[in-house]
Order: structure tokens, then sequence, then C-alpha cells
């Protein structure tokens, strides 16, 4: 649509377009060129005139272009352009450069017409061919032009003169043939190129694909773009249409032309390797002819192809540091968490929905649902997730919002805890956590609960206890801690219990042994003796008994008896009494007869004394009796 | 004389090292509560190494190491706690949740069923108790039979030896298991691997054989040891050597 003077178009077989005006150096041929192009522009105003009354106002765009770097001694062309006609056109003082021809005023214009509506756009091009004089970064101040009584100024223009080959400046396009046909790849190369090599993971990088060119391309036959293994990778600048543009490149000039930016993303860590670039360029070179008309028609033209390729380039990632939060989930840049909720009243069984939204620069795209911690009774549909995002140089920005869609299902007050988000903030090189809001929902009876309960057969659902979590059970609090102890078995103490109570066992047993002993002893003698004692007692009772002192008498007679069967038998006097006597006495195998003769006497005794008058025989029977009872007793008992 | 000063010298000391052990596990255990898991340990730990222990301190330091995902140091703790303690039911659980974390599943050699029945009866109390029963039985058998010996009651005589040796047989059989248990807790202790995966080999060298493979949280028995090695045995019946440092004795 816009025609411009002194361009060439080429379209290529992989719809490259590669504009390539500017920045060649004039001969001959552009100068002709240019000429049948300015021919083309007066009946382009003829047209124009047709349409001028709908031409409508513009703002005014005025701006110089010029190739950024020349060669000093070379001829290029510096063009001023405005897009609405002025008037009073003031150049600026070219210092440094010597003017050849200019200012050259054209003029073009272009008529839009879509569905009915008509654009027009046009373009007034002062042109000036200039020579660098000396190398050198010089600056060319802004032209000014007068519009509608106004004056607007043109963009200020650097320039770098770099020194000349003179050779190849003499020889003008000789050199260069000579150039494309050795085909090095000085001529021609192309480079990946990255705006850093050491990187976190999850940072971005921008990879610029460029081509350098000294030869005039043709197209290109086959290219292969990097496929940046191990990154995401997202196109920043992909132009259909190739824009060449000069640039110094270690004192050389070279026409570049940008093939592709991207933005990538290393998705691990350790050392990644960006394939080369690689592409068969055809280059149109020019074949030396013996006729000299054939020159000056254009000559003729033979395509070649050479292959390029661009150096591999490692990057280095580093690994994100290790002190990660818990619920790190991979997110890298720089962040901020909101969050919202549409209503926090409700009745049971009405849908809630809880917004997280993450904003910002970062790899935005990677970011996975953060968990929130919903009340077991609530129920929770998978959260949806809306990205809106814009590529460019800066890299991932935009946002990510997740929609967490809830229904409680019973009435209650419900708290949604505080959403963790953590990511790794590039700008600090530390982790951070961000934290949402906490909501507290109040949940009302819904009106379809109480319907239900109204209703005529009402079905109660038990449901089972819900184990939401398993878990060690809590420390015991209330204990006392003791002193470690040794094993008591085995131990001095554990032996010496056995062996103190067995000698007290023992030693009890052998007392009690000899206690019995001497009993006995004593019981011995006393026997011995007890026939004697009697006797004693007996002539005691025989005095009383021709005293005629009846009561003492038979005392006596019994304290006789009594005594004698006491020491016989080893039962003191104060045990005794007629049963255990008489069971002791057939015990020692003392006759019916006798025992009962003893009885009768100690019965007689005990009634005389009370009743003296009484008793049979009187006193010297008894006493008689005694006498021969004792001495029959003391036979049979030992 | 001079040995009832000494004790109750040291009853007296240990009473006053109580309280401040006692602070020492109410700071553990607020410790614990605010999730504090490590310094929780490092307190119960200085406890247990100044001489201190109960069922329940056992118990809170295993939690604490669970809570650390230090599951084998909090399985020997459990079973620690259980040694003191055999029937508490919240280490039980707990060690039963600590042991799902066990790699290794080894089904227990089947024992006969008097053995395992006389076993877990012995079980049921450790050394120090079956030896305080024997002894007091002794004693108590020791003052029954004097009263049979020394009484001349019929009645009281015939019920004193009877009990007296029913009592007496008590004392035999619990002194049985006081030393029963003493002698396993001292040829044959318990460990718990706490090395995440060991090699166990043939014979006490690097270079043995390679028998299998076990993991961390497995309970053991040490049946032998030759200088750093350990035989130990394990519930399926298998044995093999390993490394001292890969063991911690219960």
């Amino acid at each position: 649509m816009v025609a411009n003077s002194s361009s060439k178009n080429f379209i290529f077989e992989h719809n490259f377009k590669i504009d390539k005006g500017m920045n060649n150096s004039i001969g001959i041929k552009t100068i002709m060129n240019f000429l049948r192009k300015t021919g083309f522009f007066i009946a382009m105003l003829f047209i124009m005139i047709v349409f001028k009354s709908s031409a409508v106002a513009q703002n005014v765009d005025f701006k110089v272009t010029a190739p950024r770097v020349v060669e000093s001694g070379e001829q290029f062309r510096l063009s001023y352009s405005v897009n609405v006609k002025g008037s009073s056109f003031q150049a600026p003082p070219f210092t440094g450069f010597s003017v050849l021809t200019g200012p050259n005023v054209s003029s073009s214009s272009s008529v839009q017409i879509v569905n009915g509506k008509v654009s027009q756009t046009a373009t007034y091009t002062y042109n000036y061919i200039l020579v660098g004089n000396k190398a050198g970064k010089i600056t060319i101040p802004a032209a000014k032009i007068k519009v509608k009584g106004k004056v607007y100024s043109s963009n200020v223009l650097n320039i770098e003169v770099v020194q000349g080959q003179k050779s190849q400046a003499a020889s003008g396009n000789q050199g260069s043939n000579k150039n494309v046909q050795t085909g090095s790849n000085k001529d021609i190369f192309a480079s990946v190129n990255v705006d850093r090599k050491t990187v976190y993971q999850g940072e971005k990088i921008i990879a610029t694909i460029k081509i350098y060119t000294r030869l005039d391309i043709g197209g290109f036959k086959d290219y292969k773009f990097p496929p940046y293994s191990g990154f995401w990778s997202q196109d920043i600048e992909s132009p259909t249409q190739l824009s060449f543009q000069r640039e110094n490149v270690n004192g050389e000039i070279y026409s570049v032309a940008l093939l592709k930016k991207s933005l990538i993303v290393p998705q691990r860590s350790g050392g990644l390797v960006i394939d080369p670039f690689t592409a068969a360029v055809q280059v149109r070179e020019r074949v030396r002819s013996s006729n000299p008309f054939d020159d000056f028609f254009g000559g003729s033209y033979r395509n070649k192809s050479i292959n390029i390729a661009s150096k591999p380039i490692k990057i280095k990632v580093k690994p994100l540091p290790a002190n990660k939060p818990a619920d790190y989930a991979g997110a890298v840049g720089q962040l901020k968490l909101s969050s919202s909720i549409d209503k926090t009243n409700v009745k049971a069984n009405e849908a809630i929905t809880l917004k997280i939204r993450i904003a910002g620069n970062g790899n935005l795209k990677f970011i996975t649902a953060p968990k929130i911690d919903f009340p077991p009774d609530i129920e929770l549909y998978d959260p949806k997730k809306t990205i809106n995002t814009k590529v460019s140089e800066q890299g991932v920005v935009g946002n990510i919002t997740f929609d967490y869609l809830f229904i409680p299902r019973y009435p209650g007050t419900y708290r949604i805890a505080p959403v963790n988000f953590s990511y790794f903030d590039l700008a600090t090189k530390k982790y951070k956590t961000v934290q949402s809001k906490e909501y507290e929902i109040v949940v009302e009876k819904g009106e379809g609960m109480q319907e239900m309960s109204s209703g005529v057969v009402q079905g109660f659902t038990k449901e089972d206890v819900q184990l939401l979590g398993k878990d060690i059970r809590f420390i015991k609090t209330d204990f006392e801690v003791q002193r470690k102890q040794g094993v008591l078995f085995g131990s001095k103490f554990f032996w010496l219990v056995y062996i103190i109570s067995f000698i007290v066992f023992v030693a009890l047993l052998l007392i009690r042994r000899t206690q019995i002993a001497q009993n006995a002893n004593q019981a011995k003698v006393k026997n011995r003796k007890a026939n004697k004692l009697s006797k004693k007692r007996l002539r005691v009772a025989s005095g009383y008994l021709k005293k005629g002192n009846q009561e003492q008498f038979y005392d006596e007679v019994l304290k006789a008896i009594w005594g004698y069967l006491s020491d016989k038998l080893s039962i003191p006097v104060a045990d005794l009494s007629k049963d255990n006597v008489s069971e002791m006495l057939i015990n020692h195998k003392v006759d019916e007869e006798g025992l009962k003769q003893l009885m009768e006497l100690i019965d007689a005794c005990e009634f005389a004394r009370y009743a003296p008058t009484s008793v049979s025989g009187g006193m010297g029977d008894i006493f008689k009796k005694a006498g021969n009872l004792l001495s029959k007793l003391d036979q049979k008992i030992k | 004389m001079r040995q009832i000063g000494i004790f109750l010298g040291l009853m007296l000391l240990s009473l006053v090292s109580i309280s401040k052990e006692q602070a020492l596990v109410d700071s553990a255990n607020i410790y614990y509560s605010n999730s504090k898991y490590e310094k929780a340990i490092s307190a119960y730990e200085s406890v247990v190494s100044n001489g201190f222990e109960s069922a329940e301190l056992y118990y809170n330091l295993g939690n604490a190491y669970y809570k650390s995902n230090k599951i084998a140091f909090a399985i020997v703790n459990y079973e620690r706690s259980l040694k003191l303690n055999p029937n508490d039911d919240d280490v039980i659980f707990n060690l039963r949740m600590a042991n799902t974390y066990v790699v290794d599943k080894i089904d227990v050699l089947p024992m006969f069923f008097l053995s395992s029945w006389m076993q877990r009866f012995i079980q049921t109390h450790d050394s120090n108790i079956w030896a305080i029963i024997s002894m007091a039985g002794f004693v108590l058998a020791i003052a029954l039979l004097l009263m049979f010996f020394l009484s001349n009651n019929i009645a009281i005589r015939k019920t004193s030896f009877w009990i007296g040796v029913l009592v007496l047989f008590v004392s035999v059989m619990s002194f049985n298991f006081a030393r029963k248990q003493k002698l396993l807790t001292e040829l044959e202790p318990e460990a718990i691997v706490i090395t995440p995966s060991v090699v166990v080999k043939s014979s006490p060298v690097e270079s043995g054989t390679q028998l299998f493979l076990i993991h961390e949280g497995l309970k053991v028995t040490v049946v032998d040891k030759l200088g750093d090695w350990r035989e130990v045995k394990l519930s399926d019946g298998n044995v093999g050597w390993l490394k001292k440092s890969d063991l911690v004795i219960i």
C-alpha cells in the first residue's frame, strides 16, 4: 500500500518479505530507480486529487530516518517524512557530513476504501544524499517544518560512522562480488542472543535470533528455529517481513534483521543448551559477463545457497534455594495475592464463590490452585482457572484467577482459613509467603430444608462420623518422673531379703525349740517331786485331822490332789478342771475305777469343806482313800 | 545404719532434682503443644540423660519424634514406654501408627500357644516388679511357716501351712520370671533399626555375603555381638550381622 521510494521488495517462498532499503550504497542503478518511481508518484498525485474532498485532518508525524551505521566515504540517504503537507522546511546543519544532493522533495499518497469508508494517508519526503567524512558518532539535530502555522520538530538522529574499507569502497560492487564467490560465513551469519546466561529456575530469558549479512539475500530455502528444549517458550515478536537495520559489528557494517524474539523460561535446573538456529540462505550473486551492456541493464544474477548456523548457547540454571516453604508449588516472580468472596451470609444449599486472584509478573501459567482448608461439611467443586496474561519483553504479566465454588449443606458458622501462597521473589532472591483474608460464613437454615421437615414423611439419614485425618494421640501432661532404677534381680538387696528372712525363720524356730526343751525339763522335775509334795501335804492334813480342824483338813487334801495332778500332767493349777483332768488321765491309761474314785474323792472333799458333817466315813476315811489313790495314780502316771 | 543414712540422703537429693526435672518436663510439654517439636525433643532427652524416666516421659518423647518425622526414634521410645507400662492404650495406639511407616512387613514366626501365653504373662510386668513380688512372697511365706511351727492352734496351723506353701510357690515362680526378664534384656535385648536401609550380612565383616535388606523402624533382637557388629534376629527367624551404629537398643 505504502509506496516507498527507493525500496526493493522481495517476497520469498517462506513468506519473508525483506525490506532492504536505504542501506545500500547508492549506485547508478538506484538513482535510475528513483527517477522511475518519482514519475509513478506524479501519477499517484492525480489520483489523490480526485479524493481530496474526503481528506481528513491528521496528527502531524514528522520524523527522520537514516541508517544507524555508515562507513566513512559511503553515500547514504537521509530522509525527512511528514504526513501532512507543510511549508518552510528547515534542515539542520549536517556537520561531519557532506551533502551530495538534496533536498529532493517527493510525496506519496494512498487511499483506502473499506466497506464504503474512505481513509487516506499521504507522505511528503525530503531526501538528502550524504556522505560521512570521518569516523565517529555524529548527532544530527532536529529539522523544523511549519504545518498550518505551527512549527513541528523531527526527532534527533544519531549516526555512527565507522572507518570504511578502502579497497571495497574503491572497487564498489566488484569487491562484494569477490566475497560472494568465496561464500565465507563472515559475510553472513546468524546468532541467538540472550539477555542473561545465569538465571534461577523459572526466571525469564529473552532470546533474540538475528541474521547478519553483507550479502544480498534472496530468500530462505530451509530454516529451523531452536526447539528450546528444557524451556517453556513463547514468541514475543516473529515478523513476517524482515526489516534490515545496519549495525556495527566489530568495526564492520552488517545488515541485521530480527528473525524471532522469544520469552523462554527454564523448567529445570542445571546446564541447559539452546540449540543453534540453522538455515540455508539463498544469496543473489552477480555473474560477471563479458558483455558490457549486460552490466548496464542490471546484469544477470544467480542464486547460491549458503548454510548458516548460530553457536549453541549454554545457560546456567540455578535451582531455587533449598529453604522452600512447605506450601511452595513452583511460582516465581513478583506476585500479589488478593481474595474476594461474593457473600458471607447465606442459606443452606446456596452456592458461594471464593475468588483467589494472583497478579503480577512471573510464571503465572504454571501456578496451581492454592489449597484452601474448607470445613469438611462443605461441598466443594474443583476451582475454575482463568488466565489473563500478556507476554512481552518484561515477561509474562497479568493475572490468574481461581474461582472456588462451594455449597454449605448445613446451617452454622464456618471459618474459611486464610490461603497461604508462596513464591520465589526474583527481586530479593527469597521465598515470600502471602496470605489471603480469612472469611467467616454464616449459614442459616435453608428454605428447602424447612419444607422438607414439614413434609409428611420424613426419613432421617444418619451419617457415619467422618474421619478427617489420622494422627497420633496427644502427649500426657500429668505424670511424675522417677530416677531410673537398676535391675533389682540379683542385686545385694535382693539376695539379702531372702537370706535375712530365712535366718530369722531358722532363728525363731531354734529359740522355740530350746524353750520347749526347757519346759519339758521343768515338767520332769515337777513330775519326780509330785509324789513327795503330795505326801508332805497329806502329812500336814493328818496334823489337822488330829486337831479336828475339818475345814483346813479338806482344804489341804484338795491341795495335795490338785497339786499332784498339776505337776504330773504339766498343767498349771489354774487351768485344771475335772473335765480336762479326766481326759488327760484317760490318755495316761488310768482305769475307769480309779478315775471314778478320784472324782468321788474330789467331790467329797469339796462338799465337806462347806458341809463337813454330811460326809460319810469322816475325815479318817477320806485321808486313807486319798493316800491309796495317790499311790495308785503314781504307779500309772510316769 | 550407715547404709540407711546414705539411702535417706539419696532420697532427699533425688527429691530436690526431681522438682527440677519436673519443670523441664513441663517446659517440654509446652514446646510440644506449640508444635516446636525439636525443642521438645531436646528437653525430654535431657531429662532422660539426667537419669530420670517414666512411661509417660518416653511416650511424650516418642510423640515428639513422630511429629518431627523421625519414626525410628519414635518407635524406640514407644517401646521403652511399653517396657515400663505394658498396658497403656495410648502408647499401643501411637506405636501402631508409627509402625505403619515401617517398610518391612515381616511375618512373625508362630509360637507354641502355651509358651506365647507364658511369655505374654511374664511380660505383663518388668523384672523389678517380679523381683519385688518374689521378695514379698518369700517374706510372707516365711511368716506363715513360722505361724505353722509356733502356733498350738490346729486351725491356724492348718491354714497358715497351706497359704504359706502357696505363697512360697508364687514367690518361686515370680523369682523365675524376674530372672527371665533380666536375662532377656541383658542377653537378648530388643533393638530398633535407625538407618533408612541396611544390608544384613552373613558374617561380621564388610565383605560378608549380603543376606537381606531391612529398613528403618524394624524391631529386631540382638543375639550376639562381636566388636562393632551385632548379630540380630528378625521376628521371622532370619539371623544376620549388622553394624552397632544401625541400631538403638530399646
